[in-house]
């Protein structure tokens, strides 16, 4: 396992985002766990949008 | 006709209840929601900032609407300034457009005749699109 991937999981494990996914995120401060929600909702949004 | 650099946004705030209807899209802009107040509460009856209550931080919103015209017809006699931020850390980086990767855009609130602008940067009124939680 790579450094890159050992510093993911181990965010994951407490729940925070991972640095790597940050550079290609919107800018968000939430735990890991309503990021992901937060994440799915904007998504659904954004695909009604275009349909 | 209005040129370009004439138009600017002007805001208008759904209070009190019912006095616009944000289930059928408004003739020219956009109407939005989701926002949180931090620093102060938004009174619907009075359409007016208002004084925090105890122990709650944050407050939603009511949906505005953002409403493109002619500058000189836009009109703001006793308002707040309210910068609208993308998360709470009220911060960002510059990008290479000049602009801030947190900072939205300012916002017109209107006051309560007691209040001042000053009262209300003090408490450091913001608007927040997101959440910590």
């Amino acid at each position: 396992m790579s450094q890159v991937l050992e510093k993911i999981s181990e965010n994951i494990f407490d729940n925070k985002i991972p640095d790597a996914w940050k550079k290609s995120s919107y800018p968000s401060l939430k735990p890991l766990a309503s990021y992901i929600v937060d994440f799915a909702t904007r998504l659904e949004f954004i695909n009604t949008w275009i349909n | 006709m209005i040129a370009i650099d004439q138009i600017d946004l002007d805001f208008e705030v759904f209070s009190p209840k019912g006095n616009l209807d944000e289930k059928i899209a408004p003739k020219d802009g956009a109407f939005v929601y989701g926002l949180y107040l931090e620093g102060a509460r938004w009174d619907s009856d009075a359409h007016v900032l208002s004084e925090s209550t105890p122990k709650i931080l944050f407050t939603l919103m009511p949906s505005i609407w953002l409403k493109p015209a002619d500058k000189k017809d836009i009109k703001f006699p006793h308002h707040y300034t309210c910068p609208i931020y993308k998360t709470l850390d009220r911060r960002g980086t510059l990008s290479t457009t000049g602009h801030s990767t947190n900072f939205v855009c300012m916002l017109e609130l209107s006051m309560q005749k007691k209040h001042n602008a000053r009262h209300w940067v003090k408490r450091g009124v913001a608007l927040i699109t997101q959440l910590n939680d």
